[in-house]
């Protein structure tokens, strides 16, 4: 029982990869880092694999690496085999909860407050580059690069990748309890069909994340999830209001625990959280992809202007881009990484991986994201905050 | 000519400093985290929100009223004030009625030697981080916490109870965590009060209930009023702990504040949003205070002792 509930509460305060509770980062990057140390071992459902250790010279890098990320998205095993490899370099990793407040610190120091290495969402990147934030890649220093499925480059925010790198990418669909809901949804008007059955209704999660709210409904109506029409959101707040406010529980971007202990039963999730959930139940719970589109969310590396270590941002970055390396990490955090030829590499015994590699026909309907519309989506979702909170 | 008065002892060595020196401390203090934040946020009020393609946060180079007119005409921004602002006046009620016994009882029943070891009793929780402390309320308030399944085991419920993500637990939770806020002033006033004024309350003939409200209650008024401050103030912006335990439940006009510097990161209209916040926190305390003034002035003049002609010169 109290190894129970250490549990729950670590791993609610842990939260994820987007970790989006928007609550006081400091706080909870101290969590988490509890929370990693204390999981070692005891990773939920992960299939452990041993990292592979990285066969390499020693080579001249010295000093500590700093890296800002999300809580938990980094196989420690690879980590820990890049210091070996590197005459025992320092890596120290760093908590941020949010892009626009990892942004608005990085800005706030003047260029790099000591990181080396950041990862930001993809649309966040234009922003970050205007600000003067990142360096321009040398790619020489990158000879993995040529690894990555072309599919995931040169994407709308980062022509030629000339700032950013792939880390992983993934989407949003919707995780529900078998045992309560007997429908059989496909599609994103299935999930708001299933909020409003009897015993879903009042256990109904969405993220609590602005884009993926509105999102339910330009996706489920086919409208441009990108749109900058105040006509577009007018109607998506009204379809939120009637069809889905009445059932909301909360506003939850890491339902994993919630969705165990029975406190919800439909909860609109990333796919690797999604993940955790199967892993832990496949026959209870089932996992749809949002359709007719959905979201396509991309994290990349990138490095800072004025890092003080850009050799040793350049190497880890190289090395994580390995098949192998890359490998353990879609086995650590469930992600698919984009590097080709990493899937050999995965445990025969791999669980759940439909749910981190997708098909052509499903990665044709993911939409990426952008910020010309953040006003319009933070009105709508917070107008419908307000009302699901009466 | 003048007198020279020779005060006895009150030579001075070494050069006299301004009497304000010993308050400089406080007052650069003052001046460094509150007004100058404050003042950042009165002029990024006035600002706009600037487009992609500009490096900073936050354009200045053109000031209006624009934000504001956005703030106030929110009708999402209004409706999510009033409802912050009943929680904030629950809990304050709630807060009072809770800590004002406490403090009471801390203050004149406690032995000496016991009220040190009461006292840090109060403060200890302060040494863990609150966000712990209310992640821990999770628990506690969900449906498969204990208290939940003691309750089923011993046939308190029979089904497990749903606190959890509803209103009443942002309640709860708030009122949890600023208790102490209202506790320690009211007992540094109540701990003031000589016990020799109640003993003369006494032998003047008034009984336990008048003591207590007509000597006790107004001495002890300008802790009450610090208590609510305190607060009331702070509930007023919070958005952490509602939000952690009340799910959807949890909105409040903080959490919009909030959500316009992490989300739209537009920090013209999130300052103006804080300043319109701030003003009707200040409008409410107003409309508070003077209705306390009168219920004041009421209650003096139901209560004034008559003394007749006897204590007035002839």
């Amino acid at each position: 029982m109290a190894d129970e509930d250490l549990r729950i509460l670590v791993s609610r305060a842990a939260i994820d990869r987007r970790g989006f509770l928007g609550v006081a980062g400091v706080g909870l990057a101290g969590l988490a880092l509890a929370a990693c140390g204390g999981g070692e071992g005891g990773g939920g459902g992960r299939t452990q694999v041993t990292a592979p250790t990285v066969a390499k010279a020693p080579t001249d890098l010295h000093g500590t690496l700093h890296i800002y990320t999300w809580a938990d998205y980094q196989n420690p095993a690879n980590v820990k085999n890049f210091q070996k490899a590197n005459n025992n370099i320092g890596v120290k990793i760093d908590i941020y909860d949010s892009n626009e407040a990892a942004i608005a610190k990085l800005e706030a120091a003047g260029a790099n407050a000591g990181y080396d290495i950041v990862v930001p969402t993809g649309v966040f990147i234009p922003q970050m580059v205007t600000k003067g934030l990142l360096t321009q890649l040398d790619r020489s220093k990158l000879p993995n690069f040529a690894n990555l499925d072309p599919t995931y480059l040169n994407q709308p925010w980062d022509p030629g990748n000339k700032y950013s790198v792939v880390k992983d990418w993934g989407s949003t669909g919707y995780v529900y309890d078998s045992s309560i809901y007997k429908g059989t949804p496909t599609d994103w008007a299935g999930f708001f069909e299933a909020a409003k059955a009897k015993g879903v209704s009042g256990k109904v999660t969405v993220l609590d994340a602005p884009g993926d709210v509105t999102g339910l409904a330009f996706w489920r109506e086919g409208i441009d999830w990108n749109t900058t029409n105040p006509a577009d959101f007018a109607k998506a707040e009204q379809i939120l209001k009637t069809e889905l406010v009445p059932h909301i529980k909360a506003f939850e971007s890491f339902a994993v625990d919630g969705l165990l202990n029975g406190e919800f039963a439909l909860s609109q999730m990333w796919n690797g959280d999604a993940r955790q959930v199967l892993l832990e139940d496949p026959e209870r719970f089932k996992w749809v992809l949002g359709a007719p589109k959905t979201e396509l969310w991309v994290d990349n590396w990138t490095i800072l202007k004025n890092a003080k270590n850009p050799d040793a941002a350049y190497a880890f970055i190289n090395n994580i881009l390995d098949p192998k390396v890359s490998a353990a990490e879609v086995d650590y955090h469930g992600y698919n990484t984009a590097v080709k030829g990493s899937e050999q590499y995965l445990p025969a015994n791999l669980k759940s991986k439909e749910l981190i590699f997708f098909s052509a026909d499903q990665v044709k309907n993911f939409v990426p994201g952008s910020i010309a519309n953040q006003d319009l989506v933070t009105k709508t979702f917070n107008a419908i905050k307000a009302a699901a909170s009466r | 000519m003048s007198v020279v008065v020779q005060v006895p002892g009150g030579q001075r060595r070494g050069p006299r400093l301004p009497k304000f020196t010993l308050a400089v401390p406080s007052w650069a203090w003052y001046l460094l985290f509150f007004v100058l934040p404050l003042a950042i946020i009165v002029v990024y009020s006035f600002g706009y929100k600037p487009g992609a393609t500009t490096a900073s946060s936050i354009g200045l180079d053109r000031l209006s009223l624009d934000n504001y007119r956005t703030a106030v005409g929110d009708k999402v921004f209004a409706s999510t004030f009033g409802a912050t602002l009943r929680i904030a006046t629950v809990g304050t009620l709630l807060c009072l009625a809770i800590g004002f016994p406490v403090a009471y009882w801390l203050a004149t029943r406690v032995g000496a030697r016991w009220r040190p070891l009461m006292l840090s009793l109060l403060i200890v929780p302060f040494w863990t981080s609150y966000l712990l402390r209310t992640f821990g309320w999770r628990l506690v308030l969900a449906g498969r916490g204990f208290p939940s399944q003691i309750a089923q085991n011993i046939g308190l419920l029979d089904h497990p109870f749903s606190i959890l993500d509803t209103r009443a637990a942002v309640q709860l939770g708030v009122v949890y965590n600023y208790l102490p806020l209202m506790i320690f002033p009211l007992f540094v006033a109540l701990d003031r009060l000589d016990p020799a004024l109640r003993e003369a309350s006494k032998d003047l003939g008034a009984g336990r209930l008048r003591t207590f409200l007509q000597v006790t209650v107004p001495l002890a008024a300008p802790g009450v009023v610090a208590g609510l401050l305190l607060v009331f103030i702070p509930l007023c912006g919070e958005y952490v702990t509602p939000q952690i335990l009340g799910g959807a439940k949890g909105f409040m006009a903080g959490s919009l504040v909030a959500s316009q510097f992490l989300e739209a990161q537009n920090w013209a209209l999130g300052s103006a949003m804080a300043m319109v916040l701030i003003g009707m926190i200040l409008a409410t305390i107003g409309v508070a205070a003077l209705a306390a003034l009168g219920l004041r002035a009421i209650v003096r003049t139901a209560w004034r002792v008559d003394v007749g002609d006897t204590g007035g010169p002839p």
